[in-house]
């Protein structure tokens, strides 16, 4: 069951952070292509869009990488060692500090609401990245834990 | 405890709770953060944390990493490395160890398209190494040429660590893939000598396929063009101001992904494999940069770039002497971490120091590149020479290692070129930009 539910979690991050993938290089493309043809064709707020879809694409790539177990460790210390206890312990260090990142945001992240921050060229508000980075950071820390739970019970 | 004692300490415990098998992400970040708070006081230091990832998530820069990423994907999934594999070969055909010579050729062309070692590794050893068994070529041989000549896919543009390497030292990504050319040139020249002198030494384990007819010749050489429209887009597209990098990057992407549809070599199921691919990677990737900001934030306040820059001029050491005690620094880095890990950590503190003894951050960033691509190809964890062995689990080990040794040569050598005409890596981008 646990199982299931990391795979199908990983497969909507997946998903979701395939479609930023993709519209960060159709709109980049567009807006060059548009460029060719007439030089003073452009779309305006490219940077804008760049930057949305990136930080949506990396904190929804993040958890996917935690949950996939894609995440670089060097495993050298497996040849000596039973590694499991420490890929637990790793585990729980990345939850817990994820979780404190997600929760040190806050404060910064009203603060960007508060005095209504904005993007130069479209205006966004910058709450809207702060939302990319609380959803990245809390699935991140739900991807360890369940990460570490699939991992525990498999190996039971 | 001085800032410079706590800034020692935690790059111990770095090092420790990387072996102790922490994600390098965990690790750069629990410790950056530990250590500011030593330094700084905890407030100061959670404000600090709470703020980097907006900082991660607002880097334009960052986004050539992921369409840079999923062109070299793309591409891994078609048949661009059998027919730069093919082209090579019409052209070295007929002479000894023309295939190894052919093996640099195709892993040169196809990292520069792919930006990852690991990848052009991987590729090649289902392509080259079962073509120069068929020959009789030694084990040892065509093992150490695939695995040595995939890293020459990190140094030749467009390639992903030097756009890491571009956004921690804050330099110009164009720049440092127009100072990268002329250093990936002269290790593939050297890697091409290292076979011809082997060829001599061992003509058994080196043999000679036969020639090739011209029209033959001709064929396979044209059978490139994927990839030689693709390189020309990108690479010229960056280099005579056309695109910026992630400009170049994303029209990359888009040609391979057509180029894949047309020829009938990518349909949906693939495309949406190759970007679930990518989204893994850039996850993998962009957490250790996270994780190094909060680092580097840490490095700062704990002085010791600046201090030992200072020590190391006041101790009157040639320049030189330093670059070599980085080398041997990163060569044994490497040995355990791999490449990009290895890179944010040390840049923070190495960066600072190579431009106190008057090196620019241009040339250092070659420098760094090449150096880490020993690390590779070099024992315990030399990740191409595990990629080979998992895909040809009939070779040895021991083999592997054997036909690695010869090339190491080519890789100091390329080092002591850049060290001793530093205007290699430092002409080009100031002629361009």
């Amino acid at each position: 069951m646990l199982r299931r539910f990391r795979d199908v979690l990983a497969a909507v991050l997946a998903t979701a952070a395939s479609l930023c993938l993709l519209f960060l290089m159709l709109i980049v493309v567009f807006d060059v292509t548009v460029r060719a043809i007439d030089p003073t064709w452009r779309l305006v707020g490219m940077v804008d869009y760049v930057e949305f879809s990136l930080a949506w694409l990396i904190y929804l790539a993040i958890p996917m990488s935690i949950l996939a177990g894609q995440v670089i460790v060097v495993d050298l210390i497996d040849q000596y060692i039973r590694p499991r206890p420490l890929v637990i312990a790793g585990l729980v260090l990345t939850g817990g500090l994820v979780a404190l990142t997600g929760y040190q945001t806050i404060t910064p992240a009203l603060d960007a609401l508060d005095w209504g921050d904005r993007t130069l060229d479209l205006g966004w508000p910058k709450f809207w990245y702060w939302i990319a980075i609380w959803v990245g950071l809390g699935l991140s820390a739900i991807a360890a834990l369940v990460a570490m739970l699939s991992d525990d019970k498999e190996a039971k | 405890m001085t800032p410079q004692a706590i800034g020692v300490t935690a790059i111990f415990a770095l090092v420790a709770l990387v072996f102790l098998r922490v994600p390098v992400a965990v690790a750069l970040l629990g410790v950056g953060l530990a250590g500011y708070g030593a330094i700084e006081g905890w407030r100061v230091a959670l404000i600090t944390l709470g703020t980097t990832p907006f900082n991660l998530a607002q880097a334009y820069s960052l986004s050539v990493v992921p369409l840079f990423l999923l062109m070299g994907v793309v591409a891994a999934r078609t048949s661009m490395a059998q027919e730069l594999f093919a082209a090579a070969n019409a052209l070295f055909a007929g002479r000894r160890g023309g295939l190894a010579m052919a093996t640099v050729g195709a892993c040169a062309g196809f990292g520069a398209i792919c930006g990852s070692s690991l990848a052009t590794a991987s590729t090649m050893t289902r392509v080259s190494i079962p073509e120069m068994r068929r020959y009789g070529y030694a084990d040892d041989v065509a093992s150490g040429v695939v695995a040595s000549g995939g890293t020459l896919g990190i140094l030749i543009p467009p390639s992903i660590i030097l756009v890491i390497y571009a956004i921690i030292a804050q330099e110009s990504v164009p720049a440092l893939f127009a100072a990268a050319l002329f250093p990936g040139l002269v290790l593939i020249g050297l890697h091409i000598l290292v076979i011809a002198v082997m060829a001599r030494m061992r003509p058994t384990a080196l043999p000679t396929a036969p020639a090739l007819p011209v029209a033959h010749k001709l064929r396979a050489l044209g059978q490139m063009w994927k990839m030689a429209v693709i390189f020309a887009v990108v690479i010229g597209g960056i280099y005579l101001g056309w695109f910026s990098p992630t400009e170049a990057a994303a029209i990359g992407a888009f040609l391979t992904i057509a180029i894949g549809v047309a020829s009938r070599q990518m349909d949906m199921r693939g495309l949406a494999s190759a970007l679930r691919e990518t989204v893994g990677t850039t996850g993998s990737l962009f957490f250790i940069v996270l994780g190094a900001f909060v680092f580097a934030f840490f490095i700062v306040q704990t002085r010791i770039p600046a201090t030992l820059g200072e020590w190391v001029v006041s101790l009157g050491l040639a320049p030189v002497v330093v670059i070599l005690f980085m080398v041997l620094v990163y060569v044994i880095l490497g040995c355990f971490l791999d490449s990009i890990s290895m890179m944010l950590i040390t840049i923070p503190v190495f960066l600072p120091i190579a431009q106190e003894i008057g090196y620019s951050a241009i040339w250092f960033g070659i420098f760094i590149v090449i150096v880490a691509e020993i690390g590779l190809i070099t024992p315990p964890v030399g990740l191409n020479i595990f990629v080979i062995r998992a895909q040809q689990p009939d070779m040895r080990l021991s083999d592997i290692y054997k036909g690695i040794a010869p090339f190491l040569l080519a890789h100091l050598g390329g080092i002591a070129a850049l060290i001793a005409f530093p205007a290699l890596a430092l002409w080009l981008p100031s002629v361009l930009y």
